[in-house]
């Protein structure tokens, strides 16, 4: 599971989505759109980087994806040639609105890091054994000026140098949205900046919390969901269960969910509840069936299994996705469902199927809970639905217990935590056999998603509290 | 020394819970003479200030991050000790 650590990305990107949010209810978003970055950036120095018209630049690609664009698509669009597109870009008639791509890289942000190559640091005293010298097949260390100096051109990227260094003196270099990528769908474009391989990507997010740089990006749905609002739409809010501890220790799941009532959501209900029916189902289904089955919860692990071992595509469980579930059952003719998780792939699961209209970050809804002026720590509490197993869902290993509590036979399960484990997984799932293979594309479940708030070990305390006994 | 903490939603999402964990890893002789408080909102970050806000001895300090912050009570604990 990984560690959550506040960064300058982070208060960027909320800073960004809070102000487009707080603008857009004052109904001044058009007249002052051009002049976010200015804002926000005031210079004359750049605040994150050394030149503030780079950083500008950056903000001005990322405004338009919070806007709901396409990267690839409005890259050439200036700011302000928006304001006549945007009640179509909001009510998503516009075809520069982003429906299949949902981790982008800007490639203004992306600083083209090196990687695949081994580099000498300062760290070398030129020992005189000189290992890396005598260890490298290709004689491409060299000694120069009293130290290892490592020729690109000989360098075919071993890495047995690093090894035989005493003093960890040579590391390889990383891009570190490559190596946060379990899938290789990471490669270069022409001028060698970050470029995702969508036949490979699972929109897991991973390089969007791994980039140094913000440069990973997702299309927003923010404010089309207020557009929404707006407009009179009756949405109903789902949130997920890895909510919970999301906006601190003092606010409560009932608090949400009147904080949503009164955002403008006709209704808010926990899918934790839509979470309870999937393991009944799941549970259920086990009872009648002899083959494996994977859980299909998490959309990236879906979109994993077809697009890297498709073998199992047909063992996929036949219960829908809690948010879809749930989605089903709440849909009525003209309403709409607004989904609130710490998942990018979900938009692209809500954008296959009739039954979820808008997606959002818990980052989202704390920058809608601004705009609509509305603290959740003041509202009065609430129940809130779902078991305990439901809330499980939320960590690593929660479907497992869940769908093994309420199965009437014995269950050998199998756990894939986060997609690094996905090869091995499923090499061990050829040799044995499993009853249930629990799959979670982010190490940890849910509560260590893209888009939380914190850290997934505070979460993870918090979750054991929630839902009611079964 | 009082210090109150906001917790409000727009200080919560720019870093207040890095800076409350942050308190936690103060020296023990400091610590001991902090008087803890939270706050919903000090209703100043919407413009005339800029979040995440805290209060020290009742004056406001804004864009605070863990190590800014720690530098401020410091300050105000080596002042308070003159």
């Amino acid at each position: 599971m990984r560690n959550f650590v506040f960064s300058e990305i982070m208060k960027i990107r909320r800073q960004l989505m809070m102000t487009l949010a707080q603008m857009y209810e004052k109904g001044t978003l058009q007249e002052h759109l051009a002049g976010i970055p200015k804002m926000l950036l005031p210079g004359p120095h750049g605040t994150y980087r050394s030149s503030v018209y780079h950083e500008r630049e950056v903000m001005k690609q990322r405004t338009k994806m919070y806007l709901g664009m396409d990267y690839e698509r409005s890259r050439e669009l200036e700011l302000y040639e928006l304001p006549s597109l945007i009640d179509d870009i909001l009510g998503m008639k516009s075809d520069l609105v982003s429906h299949d791509r949902f981790v982008q890289v800007i490639k203004e942000a992306c600083d083209s890091c090196p990687s695949g190559r081994y580099y000498a640091t300062d760290l070398c005293r030129n020992c005189v054994a000189h290992s890396c010298y005598n260890a490298c097949p290709k004689k491409a260390v060299e000694i120069q000026n009293d130290r290892a100096v490592i020729n690109i051109d000989q360098c075919i990227g071993c890495g047995l140098c690093a090894k035989a260094c005493s003093f960890y003196a040579i590391v390889k270099l990383e891009r570190p949205c490559e190596r946060s990528c379990a899938l290789q769908a990471i490669a270069k474009d022409a001028s060698f900046a970050a470029d995702i391989d969508y036949s490979r990507c699972v929109s897991c997010g991973a390089c969007y919390v791994a980039c140094p740089f913000g440069a990973t990006e997702s299309p927003s749905h923010l404010l089309r969901t207020l557009a929404g609002i707006r407009r009179g739409e009756e949405i109903i809010a789902i949130f997920a269960p890895a909510i919970v501890a999301q906006f601190g220790p003092k606010v409560t799941l009932g608090q949400i969910k009147n904080a949503l009532k009164k955002a403008g959501f006709s209704d808010a209900v926990a899918v934790a509840a839509g979470a309870d029916e999937v393991a009944e189902e799941e549970a259920h289904f086990l009872e009648h069936t002899a083959g494996t089955v994977t859980t299909s919860c998490c959309p990236a692990f879906v979109d994993y299994i077809g697009k890297n071992q498709p073998d199992f595509t047909d063992r996929i469980s036949p219960a829908p996705s809690p948010m879809i579930a749930l989605a089903k059952h709440l849909k009525t003719g003209a309403g709409k469902i607004a989904f609130i998780g710490p998942c990018i792939a979900k938009k692209l699961e809500a954008s296959k199927g009739p039954f979820v209209d808008y997606v959002l970050t818990f980052e989202e809804l704390g920058a809608l809970f601004i705009a609509k002026g509305i603290e959740p720590a003041a509202q009065e509490d609430a129940t809130v639905e779902g078991s305990r197993l439901g809330w499980g869902f939320a960590a690593a290993g929660g479907v497992t217990a869940a769908v093994k509590e309420l199965c009437t036979r014995e269950l050998r399960t199998l756990r894939m935590d986060g997609l690094a484990e996905g090869k091995e997984t499923f090499q061990t799932a050829r040799q044995e056999k499993f009853d249930l293979i629990e799959g979670m594309a982010c190490a940890g479940g849910c509560i260590a998603g893209p888009g939380i708030m914190v850290n997934p070990k505070v979460a993870a305390g918090a979750l054991k509290k929630a839902g009611s006994a079964t | 020394m009082e210090i109150k903490v906001c917790v409000g939603t727009t200080c919560h999402l720019l870093g207040a819970t890095e800076l409350v964990e942050a308190l936690k890893d103060l020296p023990p002789e400091i610590a001991r003479k902090i008087n803890l408080g939270y706050s919903v909102c000090f209703e100043s970050c919407q413009g005339t200030m800029r979040p995440p806000i805290i209060s020290i001895n009742g004056k406001y300090h804004q864009d605070m991050n863990p190590s800014r912050m720690k530098a401020l009570i410091l300050k105000t604990a080596e002042s308070e000790r003159s």
